[in-house]
């Protein structure tokens, strides 16, 4: 992949994408009626949201695939995806406390939406800690798997129960808005910066991948010495 | 079948030496009982609403505690690369395991359940059934996933604060479903509102423990 | 004026992977000199 898309390519379209969101956000989109300005965080807050909720998916498929077929480019994979999305995750839980206040006049609820997305930093902070702090180096891609696996397996279980959770207590009106009514000027905005956001992503998830790369080469040199 | 009777009474035996584990979550599970006591300015009638959460939190913690220490000992013992290394498949290690932290959890968790029952002057009795099939439903899948965390914590260096940043995110919903069906069964709900907690609880208990079960080879190879 | 909490979500997520970016970067120069450093060792001397 890297030799058809050379990375500087792709951060030239990710920096070009991102202003054009930035455009659509603020010139393009109208404004919203009842929540005034502060809504254009939702085109960000959204993009971040969807991306970081992937990218677990992602850091899952790199799990599985490193149990399955125990390459290091799987295990790579996995690892900047972890990295990557928590990054975008903690966007996520500062946009919304953000978007919250002025709207809705609160800061933070235990609403289904938010809860699960606290409980996904959790599981991103868990998989993250344990590639930190693993003794032996030669277990360390194995474990993460495992958590990785059993992460991404909890998100789904928090995705089901949720919608059961849903029909059983009733939930503060929050966060009901984003899909009711949206002009299309403002779907084609929303589009448009998740794009650029899954560049982003993307593009970072490369980078990383690169310094782990180097890093397995240097351990490698070094051995030839030790 | 054998190795996993040889692993599970292992356990038994070494802890009934010591009794460390035991005694330690007993203590700390009722000693969460009681600091809660405190925490809330609350009448009884609020007191026991938030029972079941209580007792659900101090299961959590003295189970986090007790397969903390249920895989420290093998690790400094060497115990832990002599049993991967011995011709035991490692799902046999692992039901054994599982099976050695569901005793010890059940027996802290019966402990607490009849503490509890004291202090606040509350008859579990009349839902006892119910109560116990979704306290021992949720147990299961709680004890599951710190088996397998305990195993992957124990390769790590901060593995008391590693073993509980695992197990909490991830055992949540059996947590928060076990204890809203032990609500509902303790302040007699209908019979079929009450059998719905236990199949949810049941469901994710299943989903996590066959999980834990599958992944518990990939923890312990090398 | 600009709404402050719009303001403050833009500039904050900016901040993030400003930060992050510089992070990897950091990471990556490290990395690679020493990557020449090793490799520039083992011409010379090692057998």
């Amino acid at each position: 992949m890297a030799k058809k898309f050379p990375i500087g390519a792709h951060l030239a379209i990710t920096l070009a994408w991102i202003v054009i969101s930035l455009y659509m956000i603020f010139l393009y989109a109208p404004q919203e009626l009842t929540m005034g300005e502060v809504q254009r965080i939702f085109y960000i807050h959204f993009s971040l949201a969807m991306t970081a909720l992937f990218a677990y998916g992602f850091v899952f498929v790199g799990s599985i695939g490193y149990l399955w077929k125990r390459s290091k480019a799987t295990d790579d994979f996995a690892f900047a995806c972890a990295e990557v999305g928590f990054v975008f995750c903690c966007g996520v839980l500062v946009t919304g406390p953000l978007w919250a206040k002025p709207v809705w006049g609160i800061w933070w609820t235990w609403d289904a939406r938010l809860t699960s997305t606290f409980i996904l930093w959790l599981l991103y902070i868990a998989y993250l800690m344990l590639r930190a702090y693993v003794t032996n180096p030669g277990r360390t891609e194995s474990l993460s798997a495992v958590v990785g696996t059993l992460g991404f397996i909890t998100s789904i279980v928090d995705y089901m129960a949720i919608r059961w959770w849903r029909t059983q207590h009733p939930q503060p009106v929050i966060g009901g808005g984003p899909s009711s009514g949206l002009d299309p000027r403002m779907w084609a905005t929303v589009f448009v910066t998740w794009g650029a956001f899954l560049c982003l992503f993307f593009y970072l998830v490369r980078v990383r991948i690169g310094i782990a790369r180097v890093r397995r080469e240097v351990s490698r040199l070094r051995q030839q010495w030790a | 079948m054998r190795a996993v009777w040889t692993i599970f009474v292992k356990d038994l035996r070494v802890e009934w030496r010591t009794r460390e584990t035991a005694v330690s979550m007993v203590v700390f599970g009722i000693l969460v009982i009681f600091l809660f006591n405190f925490s809330f300015n609350t009448g009884r009638e609020e007191t026991l609403r938030m029972l079941p959460g209580l007792l659900w939190i101090a299961f959590a913690f003295a189970g986090v505690l007790g397969f903390n220490r249920s895989f420290a000992a093998e690790r400094e013992n060497g115990c832990l690369e002599a049993v991967t290394l011995a011709p035991i498949d490692p799902g046999s290690i692992f039901v054994g395991k599982l099976l050695a932290n569901l005793v010890f959890l059940g027996f802290a968790e019966a402990v607490m359940v009849f503490v509890a029952a004291l202090w606040y002057n509350f008859s579990f009795v009349p839902a006892l059934g119910a109560f116990a099939a979704i306290t021992f439903l949720g147990t299961l899948g709680y004890a599951a996933l710190g088996t397998i965390f305990g195993a992957v914590a124990a390769n790590t260096r901060m593995r008391e604060v590693m073993l509980p940043a695992l197990q909490f995110p991830v055992a949540f919903w059996i947590l928060v479903l076990a204890s809203d069906a032990c609500s509902d069964a303790l302040r007699g709900a209908d019979w079929k509102v009450v059998w719905g907690g236990i199949e949810r609880v049941a469901g994710v208990s299943l989903v996590f423990t066959v999980a834990s079960f599958l992944l518990f080879e990939y923890v312990l190879e090398e | 004026m600009v709404n402050k909490f719009l303001f403050a979500a833009y500039a904050l997520v900016w901040i993030i992977f400003m930060v992050y970016a510089w992070s990897l970067s950091r990471r990556q120069a490290r990395l690679l000199k020493k990557l020449e450093d090793l490799k520039a060792k083992t011409p010379e001397g090692k057998h």
